[in-house]
């Protein structure tokens, strides 16, 4: 997930802190330190996702949730579906690819079969939820154009904002973005909200990290909640019993494995 | 009453003063008055149906939609289909809409060699022959439900609007209407609308004329007939404040309470003006009588309000009593119409017994009105009548058998019908609109079935699938039936997309099914794929089917069929056409269907179209009722008046006529039986029965004055019979301007109306006489006291 992957800021932070700005930190600048670093191969955690519609009425999923970079610089991510009791032991693996499409696939046991599913575009919604799988997969640094703007304080620390306008039309519309307004906390360097714009540069969606756990002395976005403010719908993630390093081997993130039911 | 006539007498100015105040008062309020053209908005919040109806309201985000035909030469061109998504987009930029479904922007759901897609229909818009053609083949693939997104000969396109539940449908109609009609201009294509909220707009607009004809027109009919009576200023002026005055605080006084104007409402101006100016017109012409024996203005004004009030009270108060008896039809928006209309004539009645009498102390007398002559034309009419009745006795015995034979033989006809857009005239653009989408499209009014699971999860039971699959199979079958849908369709489609596209499988698992799949085992240190043949439980498969679904969905793709919880489902059925008759059918033969299909589940049937059939029901138990009921309440008033329950009942004889044959005219011209048509019975027998009380009343008088049977009935016809007649006639001719309505239920009532009103006088003038000189019922002679 991106929010992993911003999560490992706190050394760069330290780092940052020790040194001082040698000039000050540009959005470019800020964004690369927020997502270039990782303090972990791999990560595991129970997941709850809860889907709230304006009606509110919700639907909720629980998930094992396993992630990994790997050497060659994809992430590899491996989910299996604990509840409700009909859809359990469903198993969905993503593998983002450094270059060319994402890779989905997902495991249905009363069919006894792993599905592919098309990955047209990452703006798709993940599990029916306000998440895209552009949102939760781990973002391109290079795929966007950084203004940083003026700063701001939230929760009474002072804030970097960051606007993030995607530099070619594909990106725009693969993602569903046209603009991305990201509130990044100076210290810490934790993304705790994100304004997300459509692609005719409406309003669309708010993030809001609500918690943060802390994982092997960083800090770990632990309780997201997106709203959509168009259709007024609420998708929540939280992240419990969070592992690291377990040494989760590379083929638990194949087909192979997803078919097997635990 | 001598004590108020002497204060309204010596004090006119007051009562004029605090009849401007009040009029005053009442006209402000009619700044926060509203139309409200949904007819179920009529029905009481206890009807199953109804409750049903919102309900799903509550669970299911949109239930009512609006629809939009286009049509044009070739619809399949890039600059066409570039037409419809952009118009598409712009729907769907409008805050009243919940989601926009059309052929340039459903979802696919595709079978791919190693899984399932779902996709969007257009990518990017087709510019080549080919594209086009591809967009065809992937349109007429999808296994969708198409019949309202394109016509059955593909010439025309649809677009189904769905409205949120907590907008103004109104709000979202008005804005899009302009904008439709700037692309109609603009554009090769033509573009029709259609639906429940377009209908509700369009009736709106013809309330808001009616009541402009309605009050134009009754105050030219009004200040004619008044002209023709008085050929006086004042004989004008004073019954027309007086008939205004009357609408004005009873308008003002709804708005007051917040209800709205309705569909069934709109005619309450016209029948109060109607049965006010009745009240003036006695008081005048009896003022002008006494203005031959009395010259002071102020006595002349207290002799006509002490000689009067008793007459004008009482029937105000009959007619106040009937129009009460429209509570009990079980329909508000008549129910209110019955309130309103006998406050209305409450209120009427008050202001002609103090403003008129007011003005009249005040006014001089006109020197004209003391010299004139008498016209006794009118009244030798009416001995001729009275004596040409003793004639005919012994032909009235035949002549009531014939009438009734011709009239039940007329009510054998009588067939109870209504179409909302039928209710509009043939060359009315709406209805051309609805004829055309109703013709080429699944169709714009829609039953909907409710089924309600018992827990979370219940709708991915197969069986329940199955029997939503197999209700729909079979409401396809049924003439007027368009199309039904529901998440079954989906779960169907799935079932085939993931077994290659096979028909077979276009179907819901069953309760059990062998899937053959692989797994993944260890043999000498290799992990190899083989098959496997396994039995599952069906409702997995489906859960795993929609899982499949719901990774590639939106978040609310699928809100309208099914709740978060698949709880409950929806099924539509949806039908061309609104006449009752026709649903009425269908509904019986979906209901019996219904009933072996979910025998563990609650599955019911509600929507517009359910509505409109409960309207229906409603209205044939109303028509009875308040029919019973008013004739219970004259007869209960006038056996109070006449203290004699006999002579109570002689006064309905002329209303049983007149109601006959208001129902045998009914049935010879097909007038159908309606919530608008059932409202004249009760009006007549509010406002008819007041001729046979003027006629009993002085028939009684003539009794006592010691002429027999035969003799008093000239008599009477020569003092009573010319009021009844001038009276009746006014009433008539204000109750006929509701006949230049422009909606067909509420013309008819006009004409049923005026005729009623002219028939309950006629029975009042010839049935009553005849009967009283064949049976010569000794209670009618007074008692000399």
């Amino acid at each position: 997930m991106r929010y992993l992957s911003y999560a490992s800021s706190v050394f760069i932070m330290l780092l940052i802190t020790s040194l001082g700005f040698a000039r000050a930190p540009t959005g470019y600048d800020i964004m690369e330190r927020m997502l270039n670093q990782s303090t972990w191969d791999d990560m595991q955690a129970t997941v709850t996702l809860t889907l709230k519609t304006s009606r509110g009425e919700t639907r909720v999923r629980t998930i094992d949730f396993y992630s990994k970079e790997s050497q060659d610089g994809d992430t590899r991510m491996l989910m299996r579906f604990t509840d409700p009791a009909d859809v359990e032991g469903t198993g969905f693996l993503m593998i983002e690819h450094d270059n060319g499409e994402d890779e989905r696939y997902l495991y249905l046991p009363a069919l006894r079969r792993v599905k592919r599913i098309a990955a047209s575009g990452s703006g798709g919604n993940f599990m029916s939820s306000d998440f895209t799988y552009y949102d939760i997969g781990s973002p391109e640094l290079e795929d966007w154009n950084y203004t940083r703007q003026a700063d701001t304080t939230f929760a009474g620390q002072k804030t970097f904002v960051i606007e993030c306008l995607p530099k070619t039309d594909q990106i725009r519309e693969d993602t569903g973005y046209g603009k991305i307004i990201r509130f990044i906390l100076q210290d810490k360097l934790n993304n705790v909200k994100s304004v997300y714009f459509d692609e005719s540069l409406q309003r669309k969606k708010v993030l809001d990290v609500k918690e943060y756990t802390e994982v092997n002395g960083v800090d770990f976005e632990s309780n997201m909640v997106m709203h959509d403010v168009q259709i007024d719908h609420t998708s929540i993630m939280e992240f419990d019993d969070i592992q690291t390093d377990t040494g989760i081997p590379e083929d638990f993130f194949s087909q192979r494995y997803l078919q097997r039911m635990r | 009453m001598k004590r108020i006539a002497d204060l309204i007498t010596n004090h006119p100015w007051w009562f004029i003063l605090i009849n401007v105040i009040l009029t005053a008062f009442f006209t402000y309020q009619l700044k926060n008055m509203h139309m409200d053209p949904d007819v179920t908005n009529a029905l009481p919040q206890d009807i199953p149906a109804k409750r049903l109806y919102d309900k799903m309201g509550e669970i299911f985000p949109s239930k009512e939609f609006v629809f939009v035909g286009i049509t044009g030469d070739s619809l399949f061109t890039p600059q066409n289909i570039g037409t419809i998504a952009a118009l598409t987009d712009s729907i769907d930029a409008y805050a009243e809409v919940y989601n926009v479904i059309s052929l340039t922007n459903i979802s696919l759901i595709e079978g791919t060699p190693n899984g399932m897609n779902v996709r969007d229909i257009l990518t990017k818009l087709p510019n080549t022959p080919r594209e086009i053609e591809q967009y065809k083949q992937d349109l007429f693939n999808s296994d969708l439900a198409l019949d309202n997104i394109i016509s059955k000969d593909e010439q025309a396109a649809g677009i189904m609007i769905f409205l949120k539940n907590n907008v103004d449908p109104d709000d979202f109609v008005s804005a899009f209407i302009p904008s439709l009609e700037r692309m109609d201009q603009q554009s090769d294509l033509d573009y029709l609308l259609a639906g429940k909220p377009v209908v509700n707009h369009y009736v709106s607009l013809g309330m808001q004329r009616d009541m402009a004809v309605f009050f134009g027109g009754g105050l030219a009919v009004i200040f004619v007939l008044l002209l023709i009576a008085f050929r006086s200023i004042r004989g004008i002026i004073l019954p027309l404040t007086v008939v205004i005055m009357s609408v004005l605080w009873t308008m003002g006084l709804m708005t007051l309470f917040g209800i709205p104007m309705s569909h069934s409402t709109e005619i309450l101006p016209i029948l109060l003006m109607a049965i006010a100016v009745a009240d003036s017109i006695h008081l005048l012409s009896h003022y002008s009588q006494n203005a031959l024996k009395i010259s002071d203005k102020k006595q002349l004004a207290k002799s006509t309000f002490l000689e009067m009030q008793s007459p004008v009270i009482m029937t105000s108060l009959t007619t106040a009593a009937g129009f009460l008896a429209l509570n009990t039809s079980g329909t508000e928006s008549i129910g209110i119409l019955g309130i309103f209309t006998s406050i209305g004539v409450l209120f009427a009645l008050l202001i002609s017994l103090t403003w008129l009498p007011a003005w009249l102390a005040i006014v001089p007398v006109p020197k004209w009105m003391r010299k004139r002559e008498k016209s006794f034309a009118s009244q030798k009419f009416a001995s001729w009548w009275g004596n040409a009745l003793i004639k005919f006795e012994r032909g009235f015995i035949p002549f009531i058998i014939i009438v009734a034979l011709v009239s039940v033989w007329g009510m054998t006809n009588l067939h109870h019908e209504f179409s909302s857009i039928e209710n509009f005239p043939e060359d009315h653009p709406l209805r051309q609109a609805n004829d055309f989408v109703n013709e080429h499209f699944a169709g714009t009014t829609a039953f909907q079935i409710m089924i309600e699971g018992e827990e979370e999860g219940a709708i991915k039971s197969p069986h329940i699938l199955k029997g939503m699959l197999e209700f729909q199979r079979y409401a396809k079958t049924l003439e007027h039936v368009g199309d039904a849908q529901s998440l079954a369709d989906f779960v169907a489609r799935i079932n085939k997309v993931l077994h290659n596209d096979k028909e077979a499988y276009n179907r819901i698992p069953d309760q059990q099914e062998i899937v053959t799949g692989t797994e993944w085992v260890q043999q000498n240190g290799e992990w190899i794929e083989r098959e496997v043949r396994d039995t599952v439980s069906g409702r997995q498969l489906v859960a795993q089917y929609l899982q499949l679904y719901e990774m590639s969905g939106e978040p609310e793709d699928m809100a309208n069929l099914v709740d978060y919880g698949y709880q409950n489902a929806k099924v539509s059925v949806f039908i061309n056409t609104d006449k009752q008759s026709i649903l009425r059918k269908i509904d019986a033969k979906l209901t019996e269907k219904l009933g072996g299909l979910f025998p563990e589940t609650t599955a019911e049937i509600t929507g517009m179209a359910k509505i409109i059939i409960v309207v229906d029901n409603l209205i044939v138990r109303g028509q009875v009722y308040s029919i019973i009921v008013s004739l219970l309440l004259v007869w209960l008033l006038t056996s109070f008046m006449f203290k004699s329950p006999v002579i109570g009942i002689f006064s309905t004889i002329p209303l049983f006529f007149a109601l006959f044959l208001n129902f045998a005219i009914m049935g010879w011209f097909k007038i159908p039986l309606n919530l608008e048509t059932m409202v004249t019975s009760s009006i007549a027998i509010g406002i008819g029965i007041d001729y046979a009380i003027h006629f009993i009343h002085r028939y009684r008088l003539k009794l006592g004055e010691g002429l027999d049977f035969y003799e008093a009935v000239p008599a009477t016809m020569r003092e009573s019979g010319v009021a009844i007649i001038i009276n009746s006639i006014t009433v008539a001719l204000g109750f006929s301007i509701i006949a230049l309505s422009q909606f067909v239920a509420i013309a008819h009532m006009g004409i049923l109306i005026t005729l009623t009103m002219l028939t309950s006088a006629f029975g009042a003038l010839t049935i009553l006489p005849a009967f009283f000189m064949i049976v010569k019922p000794k209670s009618l002679i007074p008692e000399k006291s």
